[in-house]
């Protein structure tokens, strides 16, 4: 090997080497806005499997829960999340909620339970999905219940954050803007979303600890 | 099964967030899980005083700092005050990392004691009950959550004794566990953000002998951005973490948090000025104590001989500084006593209390040494912070003056007569600790010099703290070794004969009279009480020393002496026992507030020293004038009396809108020593005055002022002189 080989192949080597670093650095986070949101297929509390993709074209709502936080308590007992599941998926919106409590958690429970407490909470969402292993509440960085996240119809992310702007377990009556309702208003009426990230808050998503 | 227990866990969770009474407890399965109270430290309500809110909690369930972290909730505080009272924010403890699963939480455990002052009205009337409310919303965690609420209320007067001290020490173990300011430490800090539209990347350098002691960094709640808590990396000085955006606008323009070390927390805030383009923006950070003075007076760095020889003018200065005039007193009798026997006598008995005065020196150079390498600040003088060191002072000196008065006499070696004995000894050991008196009682004065020598002395290694206390002890003890050497200068002393037992009554006196100064020392520390307590304390003392005088003379028969001498070591031990640890408890109850800042009628309006207060009028352009004193510090009480409460000074103040602040030194304030520190200072007197809007470059006076030096400083720091002073 010539020595101008050696600089020239040296050379590639630095610009590939640094270009990589480089596009790893900028890589957006997983939950950045804008960008397409992770894929993922999940069992239902009925034993039906469903997938991101099979839902392109719709605009989604993925729902982190926990019936036994009192935060997610709150906001089904004062209705507020049912009446949002259920004005939102007339207007064709599915709306995911996902479970990320690992089945050693003393909040974890069983399909059958989860199913009365679907019934007895009269919840509206499209489907419940098990995620008792936390791989999908670990792609979108859930970190707390409720987290709230909008995928719109191109598969791509719009909102993550909280419900509203009342932290606390008002169950949204202290609340002043519900963010989810702004979002969803928006992306069905082709908008962009005024206020696309905020803090969540709740209990902490009982993830297994690897 | 599952549903059965979440069913019951349900249903009790309903009932806690419908039932939750005022002042109780909240329950969680017939346990109390969160039991919230009002305490105060404060008698009465005439005088802002603290309020700690205070939450026990169970084992293993925590309450959350006011960032919570990546879940939880802070616990918030609603007061309700009477009429015209205002509260301050409220502090928070250092709280600890909890991590579960990859989320973190700052929270407390156990308990915590969350602290604010409450500030009565101007026109504010004791009587009547004064009660204090607080509404308080919380969330408590386990591996589950649940929310609690509830009215504690405090009314005072009706604190049992033993409550009021339980409440006094709470307060003090928590403020000790709030965040201290970070000029605490040994540190510089840079912070550089490189930011794109997705994220922003935040680097926080650390510079200095703290900066790898720093294990993590709890931030406040970013307003414009979300955080991952667990990706808050620490090492080697360097703490790195990305912050995602929250919208196009989102701009780091400054980062609030604590740097933790070990188990302290110390605030962090700081200025960015954030450059998108990658190019890391630079700052350093704190507040007044972290900034660089561009000091207008005194030279910054001294060479280490100019430095000694200023230690050694200081010692010798001591010599005739007020406080030690008893000791100068003591000094003078030896040289009475001496001037009778030999030449080599007096040679040999010198050099043995330059010895003991060197000694001395050591001894506290050691002690330095020892705190400086624990981390702990500390300064000239610190010995009379320690109410203890001023018991034992108070009393060795009343029982010394006994002893000169004539209630017993010295020479009977026995226990409780020794120190006194030793001391007015003319023997080897009578001189060598007739110098380890003489520094003892020096110390609370600092000499004009000595101060920048010392201040200078704790910045550097132990060698040089060793150089710098050999040279004042030598200063000290010179003026001693040349008279008798140069016996000669002695004949101006008058021959022995019956004027010196009254010579000698006559310095009892004075002793009685810097046992009276030091009681006013012990009534700053510790109130009126403890001044009670104390002279009670003397009295038994005096009643032993009297019996001894009465029954165990020369001539007593030794049966006798000893039964005496334990009579009367059972007076004065159970006397100590049974009014300082049974009825005063003045270990337990620690400090009492500091009699200095009382303001006096037309006399300057004081403000007392807060660094934050300080900080604020600073930053507000306003002209400060700081006058950091103690109790304890005899010149420092000179000076206020004959030059800053005068007339002159006191119109000065007031026509050209002056911030007086009085820094209080008496006890223990570790605000107060880090500023000293910063202006090159270990002891008080110092007297500093901040031109308006030059907060950088403060005027420090000498410690011996005048009327006129102070008047021409604040003329030249004045706003309308200090826009054209450089």
């Amino acid at each position: 090997m010539t020595r101008k080989n050696f600089l020239s192949l040296a050379l590639s080597l630095a610009v590939t080497v640094i270009t990589g670093a480089s596009l790893v650095a900028f890589a957006p986070a997983p939950t950045a806005i804008g960008s397409a949101a992770p894929s993922f297929t999940l069992t239902d509390l009925d034993g039906k499997s469903h997938s991101l993709a099979d839902f392109k074209g719709k605009t989604v709502v993925l729902e982190w829960t926990n019936p036994n936080c009192p935060f997610v308590v709150a906001h089904y007992k004062s209705n507020n999340m049912q009446s949002l599941q259920k004005k939102y998926t007339d207007k064709g919106v599915v709306w995911l909620a996902v479970n990320s409590t690992n089945d050693q958690s003393g909040e974890f429970m069983s399909v059958a339970d989860l199913k009365k407490n679907r019934t007895e909470w009269k919840s509206a969402y499209t489907a419940q999905l098990i995620d008792a292993d936390g791989k999908v509440g670990r792609l979108y960085n859930a970190k707390t219940t409720p987290h709230m996240f909008i995928v719109d119809k191109d598969g791509k992310l719009v909102y993550q954050g909280g419900i509203d702007d009342a932290a606390g377990t008002s169950g949204g009556k202290d609340a002043k803007v519900n963010y989810v309702a702004q979002a969803l208003d928006a992306v069905l009426a082709g908008k962009e979303v005024p206020t696309a990230t905020t803090k969540s808050y709740g209990c902490s998503v009982k993830y297994a600890t690897k | 099964m599952h549903l059965r227990v979440h069913c019951f866990r349900w249903l009790a969770l309903m009932l806690l967030m419908l039932t939750a009474a005022p002042v109780s407890a909240q329950l969680f399965q017939g346990k109390p899980l969160v039991t919230p109270s009002l305490i105060t430290n404060a008698s009465d309500a005439s005088k802002p005083f603290t309020v700690g809110v205070r939450f026990k909690i169970a084992p293993e369930w925590h309450l959350y700092w006011k960032n919570a972290g990546d879940a939880g909730l802070p616990i918030e505080v609603k007061w309700q005050l009477p009429e015209g009272f205002t509260a301050s924010g409220i502090q928070y403890p250092t709280p600890h990392k909890i991590v579960q699963a990859g989320i973190v939480a700052f929270g407390y455990e156990n308990e915590v004691v969350l602290l604010a002052t409450i500030t009565p009205p101007k026109d504010f009337n004791a009587s009547g009950k004064v009660s204090i409310k607080a509404d308080l919303n919380w969330l408590v965690c386990q591996e589950s959550c649940i929310p609690g609420n509830g009215a504690a209320e405090l009314t005072f007067g009706n604190l049992s004794a033993a409550q009021r001290l339980e409440n006094k020490n709470l307060i003090e173990k928590y403020t000790s566990q709030l965040p201290q300011p970070l000029s605490r430490l040994s540190l510089k800090s840079r912070v550089g953000t490189k930011a794109t539209a997705e994220r922003t990347d935040v680097e926080i350098s650390l510079e200095g002998d703290d900066a790898v002691k720093v294990s993590d960094f709890f931030p406040e709640t970013f307003e414009k951005f979300l955080i991952n808590h667990i990706d808050i990396k620490t090492s080697e000085g360097k703490i790195t973490f990305p912050l995602t955006p929250k919208d196009k606008t989102s701009e780091l323009t400054s980062l609030q948090g604590l740097l933790i070390l070990g188990e302290k927390g110390y605030e962090f805030s700081v200025p960015v000025t954030a450059k998108g383009d990658g190019a890391p923006a630079g700052n350093t950070g704190g507040g007044l104590i972290a900034q660089d003075f561009n000091v207008q007076d005194e030279a910054e760095r001294l060479s280490l001989a100019w430095v000694l020889v200023l230690a050694f003018a200081g010692g010798l200065l001591l010599n005739v500084m007020p406080c030690v005039l008893p000791v100068l007193s003591l000094k003078v009798m030896s040289f009475v006593q001496q001037s009778a026997k030999g030449k080599d006598v007096n040679q040999r008995l010198s050099l043995l209390f330059a010895a003991g005065v060197v000694a001395s020196f050591w001894a506290l150079a050691a002690v330095a040494v020892l705190l400086q390498s624990a981390g702990s600040q500390i300064g000239w003088g610190f010995q009379f912070q320690s109410p203890i060191f001023v018991l034992v002072m108070t009393a060795v000196i009343f029982v010394f003056g006994l002893n000169l008065v004539g209630v017993f006499e010295f020479g009977t070696p026995a226990v409780s007569g020794e120190v006194s004995a030793t001391l007015s000894r003319n023997d080897n050991l009578g001189a060598f600790m007739n110098g380890v008196l003489a520094t003892t009682l020096a110390t609370p004065c600092t000499a004009p010099f000595l101060g920048t020598a010392l201040g200078f002395a704790f910045s550097q290694p132990a060698w040089v703290i060793f150089a710098v206390f050999t040279a004042a002890a030598l200063g000290l003890a010179v003026p001693y070794v040349v008279l008798s050497w140069n016996p000669a200068w002695l004949k101006f002393i008058p021959k022995p004969g019956l004027w010196m037992v009254r010579f000698k009554q006559l310095m009892g006196f004075l002793l009685f009279a810097t046992a009276v100064w030091l009681l006013t020392v012990i009534g700053s520390q510790l109130g009126a009480e403890g001044v009670v307590w104390t002279v009670a304390f003397l009295l038994a003392l005096s009643v032993a020393a009297w019996l001894i005088g009465q029954y165990a003379d020369f001539t007593a028969p030794r049966g006798r002496k000893v039964a005496v001498y334990v009579i009367a070591l059972l007076i004065a031990a159970g006397s100590y026992y049974w009014m300082f640890e049974r009825q005063l408890r003045w270990r337990e109850v620690g400090v009492v507030a500091s009699t200095a800042s009382a303001i006096e009628e037309g006399g300057i309006p004081w403000k007392p020293f807060t660094l934050a207060s300080l900080e604020q009028d600073v930053a507000d352009g306003k002209t400060v004038f700081i006058d950091f004193t103690a109790d304890w510090c005899f010149t420092c009480k000179v000076t206020e009396k004959t030059v800053l409460e005068t007339q002159t000074v006191r119109n000065k103040i007031k026509e050209l809108g002056i911030v007086a602040v009085r820094a209080d030194w008496t006890n223990r304030n570790d605000e107060i020593t880090a500023l000293l520190k910063k202006f090159g200072r270990s002891g008080v007197p110092l007297y500093v005055v901040f031109p308006a809007g030059k907060p950088t470059e403060p005027i420090i006076l000498p410690e011996v002022i005048t009327t006129g030096l102070l008047i021409d400083a604040f003329q030249k720091a004045s706003p309308k002189n200090a826009a054209s002073v450089q």
